[in-house]
């Protein structure tokens, strides 16, 4: 165990991960973190903490975190390199680790033209890729990127993400295997909703011996209708099949059909040869996250 | 009284030489500018043109029937342009119009100079103008 | 070259709301090329001036004087002979320009007539597009030729970001994805390898990070 962080430990025992996923409010109270907390640490293994997700100012996802913590929960801190740059990014390591946080997800950050302060600039002195190594270099050599000596290291399970639908879809795997050799022990990817394109890129990481190198868990989003599904439709790098909108439409209760629908891509991941796990994102709809867990048979968490 | 600045391309020249007896019955004074193809007028022609006189028309080929080819899509972007940096100059962009004629257009050109002078007469004199010509 | 885009008209009208003779400095260099700063925008512009100001009832009077380059002492030079009576300089020259004249008339205004956007090159007529940073440090060999610090939004060095969706980049679909034209054209000559290298971060000091740059060579000062 490098980290001791029940995903790590999950992930090592061969049982197959559930984590899920927790917005930070747009304000400083800790309530909604508190509460939706408390209802994912039994039906998952770590939650993720987005980092000013789409680039609107939340609260810290560090700071979530610890109150992730104190509710008895394992966080999984996002960290983003739009808006830090390398003494940031590592400072704030070391601060996460320090305080308790076992997880850190790499992420590259959505552009700050998606959100609120669409006139900031933006940082992306590292990218994801270079922020992972730079963790495994804290972690395992002791090494800050300049190379000086880091006395106690952060002990952190190292994710990173992916999205096996975006393009080149050539570059994918590659991609994928660049982010395992700078050091990610998981990939949680982009929400699935076209099983079979995703069980084509699993062929790729197959075929290069990923799934053995880092750990990958599928990404699912339950959605409540289907103008939900068609607005995804437009987010770039996301593929929605026409057939799941039309079931959406016909459906006589969306959000039990969005549930149902939910639980069958879990299923069907589940069938996929590497797929180690899934990570839910359920954000403004956190509450429905055991009820899923529980109906794709995941239940109890071990 | 108002006080024109015309550009007219060579396809109506013969228009430009018959509209002397024409023009002065409506009460216009229009100076002539001729040039070799509508894409010949610059948009600093037609912005001094303006510190001069009261309003500009640009007049070219039909669409398709230029001798240039794209003479008159030049002449009627430029138009254009002008058309909408008058306003940021706190003008008025109806002082600056486009016209197509043809090589037969007199009857065409008098109505776009009577037109012109009917909308500037609206718009009184023209702020921006430094000086008679 | 350098690209550059005239500020709005209402903006440098306020600018020279003081003055009653300004001498307009036009460059004959980058920014006539591309269509900003010549001597041909510097007519427009000077008469669109003049009109704005005659309507305000405060007429101006505008010099025009369009020299080789604004960016070197010596072509500056020439606009003492035509700054008689100006109370302030207005260049259309980009932000080295502007600069270099505010230097050698330290006693006048000079005022910015353009923004200076970036360094790029005509694609097609009337679209100019951003081709390099000036990051200091140049990696166009392993990339393709194809700059991913002027072109990938994110300045990503390591390949598409996750919204890279049918060649175009997230952040607008009127712009192409850096790193898709890399990976093409890599492909395209066989030389992929060079994307499946983990590239360390960048030395950020050799761009506007480390501070105001400069170049000294003995070799070349006389």
């Amino acid at each position: 165990m490098i980290s001791g962080s029940r995903l790590e430990r999950v992930l090592a025992s061969g049982n197959f991960a559930v984590t899920s996923e927790l917005g930070p409010p747009k304000s400083a109270s800790a309530k909604g973190v508190t509460k939706h907390a408390a209802m994912l640490k039994d039906c998952s293994d770590g939650q993720n903490l987005t980092d000013n997700q789409t680039a609107i100012v939340r609260l810290s996802s560090i700071a979530a975190a610890v109150h992730v913590l104190a509710a008895g929960g394992d966080p999984i801190i996002q960290m983003t390199c739009r808006d830090r740059n390398r003494i940031a990014l590592q400072s704030d390591l070391l601060g996460a680790a320090s305080l308790g946080v076992k997880t850190v997800l790499c992420l590259t950050g959505d552009h700050q033209s998606f959100g609120n302060h669409g006139t900031a600039k933006n940082v992306f002195d590292l990218d994801s890729i270079q922020l992972i190594a730079a963790v495994k270099g804290l972690r395992d050599d002791k090494r800050f990127l300049c190379g000086e000596e880091c006395k106690v290291e952060p002990k952190l399970f190292i994710g990173c993400a992916e999205n096996p639908f975006a393009d080149p879809f050539e570059f994918r795997v590659m991609r994928l295997e660049k982010k395992a050799r700078a050091g990610a022990d998981f990939v949680q990817t982009q929400a699935v909703f076209d099983v079979p394109r995703f069980a084509q890129w699993m062929e790729g990481v197959r075929s290069a011996g990923l799934h053995k190198r880092i750990h990958i868990l599928g990404g699912v989003i339950p959605v409540k209708s289907a103008a939900a599904l068609k607005y995804m439709a437009t987010v770039p790098g996301m593929r929605i099949p026409a057939q799941l909108v039309k079931r959406m439409e016909g459906a006589a209760d969306p959000e039990q059909e969005g549930v149902a629908l939910c639980v069958e891509i879990i299923q069907q991941l589940r069938q996929i040869e590497g797929v180690a796990g899934v990570h839910i994102m359920a954000v403004y709809w956190e509450t429905i996250v055991p009820e899923i867990v529980a109906r794709a048979g995941l239940l109890p968490r071990p | 009284m108002s006080e024109l600045t015309a550009f007219l391309c060579a396809g109506t020249a013969a228009a430009h030489r018959r509209l002397g007896e024409w023009a002065r019955p409506l009460g216009m004074d229009v100076r002539m500018v001729e040039v070799p193809c509508g894409g010949k007028v610059e948009v600093v022609q037609i912005l001094r043109a303006l510190l001069v006189s009261e309003g500009v028309l640009v007049a070219g080929c039909p669409a398709d029937a230029c001798r240039h080819l794209t003479g008159n899509v030049r002449a009627r972007a430029r138009v254009a342009y002008v058309q909408g940096l008058l306003p940021q100059l706190r003008l008025e962009p109806q002082r600056v119009a486009w016209a197509e004629l043809g090589p037969d257009g007199a009857i065409k050109l008098e109505r776009a100079l009577g037109d012109l002078a009917e909308s500037l007469s609206g718009l009184g004199p023209n702020r921006g103008r430094v000086s008679a010509r | 070259m350098i690209v550059g885009e005239r500020k709005p008209v209402e903006s440098i009208l306020a600018m020279l709301a003081p003055h009653g003779k300004v001498l307009l400095a036009g460059c004959g260099t980058c920014v006539t090329v591309c269509l900003a700063g010549g001597e041909k925008e510097v007519g427009v512009l000077a008469a669109a001036l003049r009109l704005a100001r005659q309507a305000e009832g405060k007429p101006l009077e505008v010099v025009e004087a369009t020299i080789e380059r604004q960016c070197e002492h010596e072509f500056v030079e020439e606009l003492a002979a035509k700054l008689a009576g100006a109370e302030a300089i207005l260049s259309l020259g980009c932000g080295a320009g502007v600069q270099t004249i505010a230097e050698r008339y330290a006693d006048l205004p000079v005022y910015p007539g353009l923004n200076t956007s970036f360094i790029g090159i005509p694609v097609k007529h009337g679209d100019w597009a951003e081709r390099c940073a000036a990051c200091g440090d140049c990696i166009l060999d392993s990339t393709g030729g194809i700059c991913p610090i002027a072109r990938c939004s994110k300045s990503l060095l390591n390949g598409p970001c996750g919204g890279s969706a049918e060649g175009k980049c997230e952040v607008s679909e009127d712009t192409d994805c850096a790193w898709q034209l890399i990976f093409d054209r890599l492909k395209a000559q066989r030389r992929l390898e060079l994307l499946a290298e983990v590239r360390p971060p960048k030395d950020w000091s050799r761009h506007r990070d480390g501070g105001p740059r400069r170049i000294v060579r003995e070799d070349a000062a006389l």
